[in-house]
Order: structure tokens, then C-alpha cells, then sequence
């Protein structure tokens, strides 16, 4: 077999090559003519005129996308900050060598194995006051007790947050446990020979040198944050009113039952110009390091 | 010789695809066979060897609807065609659907929709068929109330049937719960709230709200058409007037709107309309603002309009009937069989005796005029009575707003009802903003 390839003069340029051609073709490619797209005043079907950045404008007055935004900020800095909490609280637990360790894993990794719309659904109905936790707690006999935030528009955003760390906290717990086992034992041995209190050990020592596999997490639930849609559809389908929107929801909404192709695509390119913006500063920090 | 060879090329690639599907290759020499005849001269059995599919896009799935859609499907099959159906969640991904399957070279052979801006999209890039061969043979214009007749047509073409009309400002209430509050059916808005506060004292939900932003923004446009009625509705959303959106009216409109969210209870958030109508059937809510499909779960569930339900549009003095048609689009297909399917249920859509079949489970009104009313319940005999008084019927804002406006006006009603700090002046101005775009 290997000497026919060798007759053939195969060479792996070539393969790379073509798959080189499909990122830029179906990526690129696709980032190219939404960006067209969004330049125009298309609806239901592309409209191939220029009008110029209009829809840019459109977009900037439209509340919506306004509220969308700023719930993707609320979203993502409750969600990774809790995420990243929690998970790295469960990971220092998990690696105190406690007894049935992988069992307890299992069980904080096992809700990333769970779709988002499932989770949405199943915390909408645990949330839900007339038929969940609140009137599970009423029921009992605390008539008092009052959880509604999935109906509050101000605090919607909220039980959104609570979901997603529980559905990505086992995924944070998981790569920084690894990070920790790849600790240096001889560094352990030396904290303990200083006597340094174990959460400034935590603090100080260990997690400082553990920064790209934080910086990993970071990437991963921020991905969560900007492309998140199926959690909220699930959850709250964006209300009460508009205060659960998102931008990915906004897009969605926008290129099919809204039928404004251009200004969804122009949301679309709002978003990747915020992904990259949230991003800037861990590729500045990659790039600094190297050089 | 030529016809033969032909036939043959044409079963060989058929038969590629459907390699397992043994009643598809008898059918396929039922077809092979058929053409030879029509060589022969017998035309007529040629076509009705031809299968007739349609692919149809819709969304009616709650109980009412769906009997509605297998009312014209029975209907369709009795008549010799073949049916696939493709059922989306909601409207909004029909629309969806429809429009990535047109897009990407599979269209539908038909969707259900509305006759909205989407639909003058789709008729204006071509992507419709055109009725008016079979309209100018069969008198359809005639047949139509001209309202309805004209959102139809895009650029002079008739781009879409009718299966039945609704109307959007309809308020539906349950006659136990009236009756045991001594409540009378409302003439006025005065009247409705003051059985709304007696309703709420005796322990019920008096107006049940499903949350969705849909939902809610009909609420704001009865209130506008209860107070305006049918000229300043036209003036304000489909001339798009900036002198009425001066009027007082608009101001009032948006605090009658936020009064009716103080009425609600705390599941309101996210419930769709059918589970809604269900509070009111069942007697645990006493009104509901829904267009006349509400009628439809009133009827699946058993009960009958004016013995354990009764409906009125809401009060207003100058009567009004603000009408949503459900229609059917019959995107451009290329296969035969699939046109054929498309004439075909053109023709099962536009029977008069399957329009008043789907009208008599669904809870809509008949389209064409030359229906027999006969049957049809009191809350019908009482819409088929707007639509037939001359000034009385508007185009609801689903249907008559261009672009994504309704959308957007959607959008706004839900956020002032959510948000009780959103001040009248606020929203009265994003309103007017949003009707004064292009």
C-alpha cells in the first residue's frame, strides 16, 4: 500500500490543502456573504442592492438587540464566574483525596452529558412557581415561600445563570482536577514544608500556574455565552417580555419568523465582531508569552 | 419504439432510488404502461395514473387544528392524491422551514400561512404559484369577500387560497362562571372590567393571559380597535397616518392594556394560548382575549357556544372585526406529480362543503361567502354577520403591517407588559416609531 502511494507521489499538502479549501469556502466563505447580506436589504429572500450599513443603524436603535446584548453580558459573567467557582471548588474537594472520588465525578460530570434542552425544560419546570419548587415548598407547609424568578422579567436572567452553571460546572471541575493531578509533587511537599495555609496555597501558588488550563475553561464557556440558544428556548423562549433575549436567539428570530434577512445578518456579524472582542485578550496573553 | 426506450431510461433511475420499495416499482409500471396508452391516444388515463403529492408545511397541532388539517386531508385523499405532511412546532418555524426548503431547491408543495409580508415576499421574488386561470374558471372573486380576495393577490396574481378566516379581537368567557357571579355578557369596556373585579373577588383568574409576546400584543390591538374602531384602526396601521398616532386614543389604549396584565395569574409567563383557553373551559379563568381558533378547544373539548361558553368581539361602539386568514402558498415545484397535487388540493381547499366542515372544528369562519352558514354556532353565525356588514371588517396587523413591523410591535407590547416601570408616554412613542419606519 505504501509504496503505491509513494508511486502515486502522494503527498499530504495536498489533503491539507483540501481541507483548507472547504474551511474558506463553507467558513469564510459563509462569513463573506452574511456580511454582504447584511450590507443590503434583504427579507424573506436575499436582495442583492447595497444600501450601505443601514441595518447597522436599524440594529442599534432596535431595543430588542439592545436588551439582547446587555443579557448576554449579565449572562456571561454570572455564568462563567459561577462556573468557573463552583467547578474549581468541586475539582480542590475531588482532589483532597476524598473517598468514592470518581463516583462523585461521575455525578458532577454526568449533567454535561444532559442536552441544553433538556436542562432548560427540566429546570423550567423545577422553576415553574405554580407547579415546582415553590409550590413543593408551599405544599409542605411553608405558605409563604415564594421562588419566582422564571416569571419576574428582572430576574429571569437568573435561573438561566443557575442552569448553566449546573450543566457546566462537571466540565470546569474536570480539566482543572487534570491540571491539579499534573501538579508537581515536590510542590506540595514544599508548601507543606513552609506550613502555608492550604487556600493561599490554592490561591498563590497553585491556580497562578494553572492559568492556561483556566484560560481553557474561560474559551470553552464563552463559546456557551455567545452561541447560547437552545438553554433559553427550553427555559424561557426569551421572556417574560424581552428579558431573557439573546443575541443568537435575536439572529435566529430575525432570519426565519421575522423574515429580515439583513438586519439578522447583520446581527450575525455583531456577534462574531463581540466574539472576537471577548477573545481579544486571551490571544493578546497567548501571543505575549510567545514573543 | 422512441416512447418505449424512454420509459425504460425513466423506471431504471426511479428504480435506483427506490431499489426497496416494491409498491413504488408497481406503481412505476402502472405509469410505464400508462404512457403507452396515452400513445395510443387515451389522454385522460394517463393523468390519473400520475400520482399527486403534496408536501404540505403547516403548524396546526393543537386538537382542534389538527382535526381541521385532517378534515382537508381526508378530503385530498378521497380525491385520488397523496399526502405528506410536514408539521412544524409553531408559525414562526413554518415560516422557517418553508423558506430554507424554498432556498435550498426542495420547496413544499403548499404552506400554511397568512397572508403577511412573508407571503408578498415569496409572491414577489416569483416563488408563488399563480391561481388565476382556475380563479377567472371558477369565480373566486366572487366567492371572496373583496378584503379577503385583495390580500390574496400580489401585483394583480392570486398567490393563495383561503382555508378560513379568524378574527383577533374576540374575547371568550365560560357561562358557569358567569352565571354563578350573576354576571351578564359586556356591551361595554366599562362592563368587562366591572365583571373582570367582581370575578377576581370571587377567586378567579378573571382575564387568562398565555405570556407569549403573540398573545399579548393582541390584547393592545383589541384595546385599539375597541376604542377606535375600524377607520381609525385603517388610519393608524394600514395608512400609517402620523396624525393618528396624536389621538388620545393611543394613550388609553396602552393603560386599558397594562389594567388587563393586573387581572392575571402568576403561570401567566410562557403559556401557550390552547393551555390558556383550557382555564376558561375548564371554569378556573373566566375570560380570555384570543382570536375565535380559541373556539375551536372550546368544541374539542365538548361544549357548545352559548350553553357553556359564550364569545363577543370586544366592546366597542363602532363594530369591528379585525380578521386573520389562514391560507394556503403553493410554492414553485417542478415534478408533474407534485403540480398535479398542488391543482388538486386548490380544488379540495376551495369546496364549499370542506370549507364548512374545517370552519365547524376549527372555529373559523367560512371564506367564501356561498358558504352554508347553517350549522355553524352562534360565535360563527355572529362572525360570518361582521364579514358580511360593509365597513365593519379590517385587515388584522399580522396581515396588513409590511416587513417585520408587527414583529417589532410585538416585541414592544410584551415589554410594557412585563415591565410596569415602561411609562404610556413610552410606549405610545415606540409604537409611533415603529409604524413611521419604511
Amino acid at each position: 500500500m505504501s509504496t503505491w502511494l509513494k508511486r502515486q507521489g502522494f503527498k499530504p499538502d495536498i489533503t491539507v490543502a483540501a481541507f483548507f479549501a472547504v474551511v474558506a469556502i463553507f467558513f469564510y466563505g459563509s462569513i463573506l456573504w452574511t456580511f454582504y447580506m447584511s450590507l443590503t436589504r434583504s427579507t424573506l429572500i436575499p436582495k442583492y442592492e447595497i444600501v450601505g450599513f443601514d441595518q447597522y443603524f436599524d440594529l442599534f436603535t432596535n431595543q430588542r438587540w439592545l436588551v439582547s446584548c446587555l443579557n448576554m453580558v449579565i449572562f456571561g459573567v454570572f455564568y462563567m464566574v459561577g462556573t468557573l467557582a463552583f467547578g474549581t471548588l468541586l475539582a480542590v474537594l475531588a482532589d483532597r483525596r476524598i473517598k468514592a472520588e470518581s463516583f462523585f465525578r461521575t455525578i458532577f460530570l454526568y449533567p454535561l452529558a444532559v442536552s441544553l434542552i433538556i436542562t432548560g425544560l427540566s429546570w423550567r419546570w423545577l422553576l415553574d412557581p405554580t407547579t415546582g419548587l415553590q409550590a413543593l415548598i408551599r405544599g409542605i407547609g411553608w405558605e409563604t415561600f415564594t421562588f419566582d424568578w422564571l416569571t419576574r422579567p428582572d430576574r429571569a436572567i437568573y435561573t438561566l445563570v443557575i442552569a448553566g452553571i449546573w450543566h457546566s460546572a462537571g466540565l470546569v471541575m474536570v480539566i482543572v482536577l487534570a491540571g491539579l493531578r499534573g501538579i508537581d509533587n515536590d510542590l506540595w511537599k514544599a508548601i507543606r514544608m513552609e506550613g502555608i495555609p492550604l487556600w493561599r496555597a490554592y490561591c498563590q501558588v497553585i491556580f497562578p500556574g494553572m492559568r492556561p488550563v483556566i484560560a481553557s475553561c474561560v474559551v470553552l464557556l464563552m463559546s456557551e455565552v455567545i452561541r447560547g440558544y437552545d438553554l433559553i428556548i427550553a427555559m424561557t423562549k426569551g421572556g417574560p417580555g424581552i428579558s431573557t433575549e439573546m443575541p443568537a436567539k435575536f439572529a435566529v428570530d430575525f432570519y426565519f419568523a421575522r423574515v429580515n434577512l439583513g438586519l439578522a445578518s447583520a446581527a450575525s456579524i455583531m456577534m462574531l465582531a463581540l466574539s472576537l472582542i471577548m477573545l481579544m485578550p486571551y490571544f493578546y496573553s497567548e501571543f505575549r508569552r510567545r514573543s | 419504439m422512441r416512447q418505449s426506450s424512454g420509459c425504460q431510461v425513466r423506471e431504471d433511475r426511479k428504480f435506483k432510488i427506490n431499489k426497496n420499495d416494491f409498491r413504488k416499482g408497481t406503481k412505476m409500471n402502472r405509469k410505464c404502461l400508462s404512457s403507452t396508452m396515452a400513445l395510443v391516444g387515451l389522454l385522460a388515463a394517463s393523468t390519473a395514473a400520475f400520482a399527486q403529492t403534496v408536501d404540505v408545511q403547516q403548524y396546526w397541532t393543537s386538537s382542534s387544528e389538527s382535526k381541521a388539517m385532517n378534515t382537508i386531508a381526508d378530503a385530498y385523499k378521497a380525491r385520488g392524491g397523496k399526502w405528506i405532511d410536514s408539521p412544524s412546532a409553531d408559525f414562526d418555524s413554518t415560516i422557517a422551514a418553508a423558506a430554507s426548503r424554498i432556498a435550498g431547491g426542495e420547496p413544499p408543495s403548499a404552506v400554511l400561512m397568512t397572508p403577511s409580508a412573508a407571503m408578498r415576499d415569496l409572491a414577489s421574488s416569483g416563488q408563488l404559484r399563480n391561481f388565476d386561470d382556475f380563479a377567472a374558471a371558477n369565480g373566486w372573486q366572487k366567492a371572496m369577500a373583496p378584503i379577503v380576495w385583495d390580500k390574496m393577490n400580489v401585483g394583480g396574481h392570486l398567490v393563495g387560497l383561503p382555508v378560513g378566516i379568524h378574527a383577533d379581537n374576540w374575547v371568550w368567557y365560560s357561562k358557569p362562571v358567569f352565571e354563578a357571579a350573576g354576571l351578564e355578557e359586556p356591551k361595554t369596556l366599562d362592563e368587562m372590567f366591572a365583571a373582570a373585579d367582581k370575578l377576581k373577588a370571587a377567586g378567579h383568574t378573571a382575564f387568562a393571559v398565555g405570556g407569549e409576546p403573540w398573545q399579548e400584543v393582541t390584547i393592545l390591538t383589541s384595546m385599539i380597535i375597541a376604542l377606535g374602531g375600524p377607520e381609525y384602526w385603517n388610519e393608524l396601521f394600514i395608512k400609517r397616518d402620523p396624525e393618528a398616532l396624536k389621538s388620545p386614543l393611543l394613550p388609553k389604549a396602552f393603560e386599558l392594556f397594562r389594567k388587563v396584565s393586573t387581572y392575571t395569574d402568576p403561570a401567566s409567563p410562557g403559556r401557550s394560548w390552547n393551555e390558556t383557553t383550557n382555564m376558561v373551559v375548564t371554569g378556573k379563568a373566566g375570560m380570555q382575549f384570543m382570536g375565535d381558533w380559541a373556539r375551536g378547544e372550546f368544541l374539542a373539548a365538548g361544549q357548545v357556544a352559548g350553553k357553556n361558553f359564550g364569545c363577543f368581539l370586544v366592546p366597542t361602539d363602532k363594530p369591528a372585526y379585525a380578521i386573520v386568514v389562514d391560507i394556503f402558498a403553493f410554492p414553485l415545484n417542478k415534478d408533474e406529480d407534485r403540480i398535479k397535487g398542488q391543482t388538486l388540493l386548490a380544488e379540495t381547499v376551495m369546496d364549499p362543503a370542506v370549507e364548512a366542515k374545517i370552519a365547524s372544528v376549527k372555529g373559523s369562519v367560512p371564506s367564501r361567502l356561498d358558504v352554508d352558514t347553517s350549522t355553524l354556532d352562534l360565535c360563527a353565525v355572529k362572525g360570518v354577520k361582521s364579514l358580511a356588514t360593509p365597513g365593519v371588517t379590517v385587515s388584522s396587523t399580522y396581515d396588513a403591517l409590511p416587513g417585520d413591523l408587527n414583529g417589532r410591535m410585538t416585541d414592544l407590547a410584551t415589554q410594557f407588559w412585563t415591565d410596569p416601570s415602561m411609562t404610556v408616554e413610552a410606549g405610545v412613542k415606540s409604537l409611533g416609531d415603529i409604524l413611521q419606519t419604511k
